[in-house]
């Protein structure tokens, strides 16, 4: 369905009148729709060139947020009327041609947003309309993305839109960004609201239900109700008394409301309203009200850096936010004193006790040591809690969108790095209080990813890691980070686009194509990524290159690539200073010129890579070597040899004097000896 | 033409001294046969014999230049005798007459002219073949440089280092890709 060719019509100005999706959709970029713009880009007025009557919208993803391309054909799938519907997908030639981008035809909600802004106090909608309009829509969605495994990861007050006169709500797209990649701290469960935007994770339904409870009971406040706290004191907060204590404490609810609101914010998620209980609560079954259990508190505080922690989780929190002080209280046996005695939990003490040895004994690098200890002991104390590692809190499934999050950013990357180097994701899941299948797979797939960062060639090390762990992600090159290549026929398009750049790289190569390539083409071998080393024969590295390539270009069956074979031409002018004859490098610059402009990567290959000529030539090199030698020797002997004209005269002149002597001695002779015998006395 | 070094290591009683003597053996005899002969060839060989003397070529080329025109100027006159009465009447007779002297030594003149001219015309030519040979041969090396590239005059050695330092320097000038 996605990614067929797409076009741009012009306008008589030069600006572009419509995209085309395919021959599916049109998009008008001159008509943009700011008021449905989502986390990944704006949106614009969208129309189905046939057959469709509903009306629709594109958002353009700018491409600096991590795409959810992997749950993309799920999303097309669902047909719910309480969520905007993904109608299509693929890449759209943007900005007039000069860039590609991934556009996402959703179909347009009719009516407004519940709420504008969350800073904004808007009208409190009714106890009447959230429960006989709101919850039923909500459940019914939140029903069907269980039943496929799926997390909505955006439910808030700002992405719920009325529908059908008000009869109605409907829930925003979510298919632009990851799971809670742009979710306020309020709307996730505090595990996850301790993680970084990009570290949250899928997550599951269960966090989509608190997240619909935090909303209902904004909707029924018609306000924020925790907009006065910054994020680090809500979060704080939301862990000393639990989340609903924390956010609805005092303010009254409507009474219908709280029981399902109570249910759906509790902490624990396994104590947390599931689907089956919001489906009974809505027959008509009420339950009773649970209290949400608080973390277990110590009979004395520990300090961190002048902060308080009464419990694993706070103490947690403070320590991976004051790594030195925390070094300080892990290595001064503070810690496990008050792990013994103010918690009196021996097993928690011995627990990180032995993730802080453990961490020591292995650690390489003694200024990552402590770094390391301490997540390792922040993990420990708090196994729910993301892993919290240099200014980093990812949840170990979100590490790859974490990773694509920092690239995109342009921020670091080497806590990432070492946090699957360290192999914190393993510890997370060794620490966990109870067995969950479903991660065997993660860590699994994580020690591979630690196999490839270790390995620092091109085609690997952290770029690897970047498109192996997410397999969807585009080629985020600075070479073609403007063509969202996904698959590596993009990638070939893409770099055709890029060579008509003005400003487009050196060579169409670097560590970032060289992994998505590893990634992204299985059949590429190890070997043909050791050409693209430094140091490496340029002939070699340039061969290489043309021949993934040119095996991509023929398996997929891209069209011709003239622009990217040119670009190539102009690395190859080691290929060409094989040939030692000025006539045959010529003959070959010319046939490569010709065959780049056709565009076969394949028949390029064949060009610069012919034994036979290169022989022939080499052999015809040596005999002129041997042909310049002979006649650089002659020449030196006979200089020699007219250098000394005396020897001349006194060796082959006086020779050839004799000789001339001789013969017109033995003609005189002859002439003689006839006149006397036959010429009388 | 042999080299100064050959020239030196061939000494005169090595070679020509063998030869005279046989020379001597075998022509003493004739002589005593062939007594007006033997006169007049004594007589008139004396430029050959001069020149075998004071040739300090080691393959006396001079008495081999002047010798064969020497004879050539006895020849007539032993003829002569040959023909009509080979007696020492007829040896003195000629050697009496300044003809005979004219004839035999003005033949070695023209050998010993040859000798001194010759050589320099042979030099000159040869200088100016060997001039010739060096500039074609330095157009066709011209020629296989403009067509092969500079390398091709270079030795195997300098070939072998040139190709490792532009190996090297394009590796360097590689962008930092990797």
């Amino acid at each position: 369905m996605p990614s067929d060719p797409q076009t741009a019509d012009t306008r008589k100005d030069g600006g572009p009148e419509l995209v085309r999706l395919g021959d599916r959709f049109e998009i008008l970029p001159g008509q943009p729709v700011p008021a449905l713009d989502g986390v990944a880009g704006p949106a614009f007025m969208a129309r189905a060139v046939r057959g469709r009557k509903a009306e629709c919208f594109a958002l353009i993803c700018s491409g600096a947020v991590p795409p959810r391309s992997d749950a993309l054909s799920t999303l097309l799938s669902i047909d719910n009327p309480g969520i905007v519907r993904l109608i299509d997908f693929g890449l759209v030639d943007w900005n007039q041609g000069k860039n590609r981008r991934q556009a996402l035809i959703l179909e347009r909600p009719l009516g407004r947003r519940l709420m504008t802004s969350l800073k904004a106090p808007a009208e409190p909608m009714s106890e009447d309309q959230i429960l006989r309009v709101v919850i039923p829509s909500m459940a019914a969605v939140l029903r069907d993305l269980s039943g496929r495994t799926i997390t909505h990861g955006g439910i808030r007050p700002t992405n719920l839109f009325l529908r059908d006169g008000g009869t109605g709500v409907v829930l925003g797209e979510c298919v632009s960004a990851p799971p809670g990649y742009a979710q306020p701290l309020l709307f996730e469960p505090v595990e996850r609201a301790m993680a970084t935007s990009g570290g949250r994770g899928n997550g599951s339904i269960l966090d989509d239900i608190y997240a619909f409870g935090m909303t209902l009971v904004v909707l029924a406040l018609g306000r924020n109700p925790a907009l006065e706290l910054s994020d680090d004191a809500l979060i704080d907060a939301r862990i000393d008394r639990g989340s609903f204590a924390a956010v609805v404490g005092n303010i009254r609810l409507p009474q219908n409301l709280t029981e399902p609101v109570r249910g759906m914010l509790l902490d624990d998620p396994k104590q947390r309203w599931g689907i089956n209980q919001l489906d009974l609560w809505l027959s008509g079954r009420r339950l009773s009200p649970k209290q949400g259990q608080l973390p277990k508190r110590a009979v004395r505080p520990l300090e961190v850096s002048g902060q308080e922690a009464w419990h694993c989780r706070g103490l947690a929190r403070l320590m991976a936010a004051n790594v030195p002080a925390a070094a300080g209280l892990i290595d001064g046996g503070d810690l496990d004193r008050w792990l013994r005695r103010g918690l009196s939990d021996d097993a928690l003490a011995e627990t990180v006790a032995a993730a802080a040895d453990q961490a020591a004994a292995s650690a390489s690098r003694a200024s990552s040591m402590v770094d390391r200890v301490v997540a390792r002991v922040a993990i420990a104390l708090d196994p729910h809690a993301p892993i919290r590692y240099k200014a980093k809190a990812v949840m170990p499934d979100s590490i790859g969108v974490a990773l694509a999050d920092a690239f995109l950013r342009r921020e670091g990357t080497q806590p990432l790095a070492e946090i699957i180097a360290w192999q914190l994701p393993t510890f997370w899941v060794n620490v966990q209080p109870e067995v969950r299948a479903e991660v065997v797979p993660l860590v699994q797939a994580i020690e591979g990813l630690r196999s490839l960062l270790e390995r620092t060639g091109p085609g690997f090390g952290i770029e690897r890691v970047l498109y192996e762990a997410n397999p969807h992600l585009s080629c985020l090159s600075p070479i073609v980070a403007d063509f969202a290549a996904a698959t590596p026929p993009d990638l070939l398009t893409a770099l055709e686009l890029a060579s008509a750049q003005k400003e487009r790289a050196r060579e169409p190569l670097d560590r970032h194509l060289a992994a998505f390539l590893a990634a992204r083409h299985r059949r590429l071998e190890d070997a043909m990524l050791l050409q693209f080393l430094p140091g490496v024969d340029p002939v070699r590295r340039v061969t290489a290159l043309i021949s993934i390539l040119g095996d991509i270009q023929v398996r997929y069956a891209v069209d011709p690539l003239p622009g990217l074979c040119k670009w190539l031409g102009t690395m190859m002018d080691p290929t060409f200073a094989r040939f030692y004859n000025r006539k045959n490098r010529e003959a070959v610059r010319k046939h490569v010129e010709k065959v780049a402009s056709e565009g076969k990567l394949v028949d390029l290959l064949r060009a610069i890579d012919d034994p036979d000529a290169i022989r022939r030539d080499a052999q015809g090199f040596a005999a002129a070597r041997r042909d310049v030698k002979r006649a650089a020797t002659e020449a030196d002997a006979l200089k020699d040899k007219i250098a000394n004209p005396d020897l001349i005269t006194e060796g082959i002149g006086r020779q050839v004097a004799a000789v001339v002597s001789w013969v017109l001695a033995l003609a005189l002779a002859g002439l003689l000896s006839m006149l006397i015998m036959f010429g009388g006395s | 033409m042999a080299s100064p070094k050959s020239r030196n290591r061939r000494r005169p009683s090595q070679k020509g001294g063998g030869g005279l003597v046989t020379f001597l053996v075998l022509a003493a005899p004739a002589a005593i046969f062939a007594m007006p002969t033997a006169l007049l060839f004594s007589v008139g060989m004396i430029p050959s014999l001069v020149a075998y003397i004071v040739d300090r070529d080691p393959d006396k080329t001079a008495p081999l230049t002047v010798a064969p025109l020497n004879v050539c100027g006895i020849l007539p006159f032993v003829m002569e005798m040959w023909k009509h009465q080979h007696t020492m009447q007829a040896a003195t007779h000629f050697l009496g007459d300044p003809m005979t002297w004219l004839v035999m030594y003005g033949a070695s003149a023209i050998g010993w002219a040859l000798y001194f001219i010759v050589p320099p015309v042979v030099t000159n030519f040869e200088v100016m073949r060997a001039q010739g040979r060096i500039e074609a041969l330095g157009a066709k090396r011209k020629d296989l440089i403009e067509e092969w590239g500079p390398d091709v005059a270079l030795d195997d050695e300098a070939l072998v280092e040139k190709h490792k330092a532009a190996t090297q320097a394009t590796a360097a000038a590689a962008p930092s890709r990797t």
